[in-house]
């Protein structure tokens, strides 16, 4: 099985350099895009196992991402965990409702990062696997 | 006797920004952040100098958020965070990305609260003399916070008006 790809979706390369960073030590494909309208070139073109997704980046924002993301066929089915620092409970319901996997919340640590992802390619893969037999 | 309503607001937001700018200092930067006892009815215009990022809030909350770090203080704060020597450019990233966090986490209380507002695009500015000031706030406050390692202090603004 081939490694797992992720995809970060985000317009501060702190962030960006901190995700690459949590996962060094993992065996993982990392794509980066700068904003929602990037992210979903990259999604298309990658096919990734897990997207991470930024709210709040200009040109095109998280939230519009993740619902174009749900509205293409060949794309809605890859989990996307947003990364928020808004955590207020209308904020949370609105992305959940829009079919976003999980939510990691800003400020975050590498451990939190690498357990949410770690969690979904796993079922992923549990899924991959029960569907072979 | 009832508080004054803008009273209510100064501390509400104190405690706020007090509660989540060590949080974001310790967990992104792995330093610890220690608040002074706070500043209600903060004078505008007000001077601030060295790296500031600022994001605006608009909605049923309006006002806007600053984090002033001095130069070698955002430098401190950046190279701990990136693991290296830090430019211009990853310094303004990081101070962005930072008064993201600290507004977002802001805005999420107050919108818990039922102010509900959006939140701008951080941007960053540099000098000698920044002048800041938000025309018809009804809550200034600021506090400073001791950052580890440094001789300078984080200072965090809030200018503000809560829509009854």
């Amino acid at each position: 099985m081939s490694s797992p790809k992720i995809l970060s979706v985000d317009d501060s390369r702190m962030i960006q350099a901190l995700i690459k960073k949590s996962f060094a030590d993992y065996d993982v494909q990392m794509v980066f895009a700068n904003n929602g309208a990037e992210g979903l070139d990259v999604a298309a073109k990658e096919m990734p196992d897990v997207i991470l997704l930024d709210i709040t980046m200009p040109v095109m924002d998280g939230v519009e991402c993740l619902g174009k993301l749900k509205a293409d066929p060949s794309l809605k089915d890859i989990p996307v965990i947003m990364l928020t620092a808004e955590t207020g409970k209308e904020n949370v319901l609105k992305i959940v409702k829009m079919g976003v996997r999980d939510y990691i919340v800003k400020p975050f640590t590498e451990a939190n990062v690498i357990e949410r992802v770690s969690r979904i390619v796993t079922l992923k893969q549990k899924a991959a696997t029960a569907r072979a037999h | 006797m009832m508080p004054r309503p803008e009273k209510l607001g100064d501390s509400l937001i104190i405690e706020t920004i007090n509660r989540y700018v060590p949080e974001v200092i310790q967990t992104m930067v792995g330093l610890t952040a220690t608040p002074a006892q706070g500043i209600e009815n903060y004078p505008q215009p007000s001077i601030l100098q060295g790296v500031t990022g600022s994001i605006s809030l608009s909605g049923r909350a309006n006002g806007i958020v600053y984090t002033a770090y001095s130069e070698s203080l955002s430098k401190h704060v950046a190279e701990k965070i990136l693991g290296g020597s830090a430019g211009d450019q990853d310094i303004s990233d990081v101070v962005a990305e930072l008064t993201n966090m600290i507004a977002g986490n802001l805005k999420s209380t107050l919108c818990d609260m039922g102010y509900n507002c959006a939140l701008s695009i951080p941007s960053v500015m540099r000098g000698d003399e920044i002048t800041v000031s938000a025309k018809n706030a009804t809550i200034c406050v600021a506090n400073h916070y001791a950052i580890e390692g440094s001789s300078d202090s984080l200072r965090v603004l809030v200018f503000a008006s809560l829509e009854n």
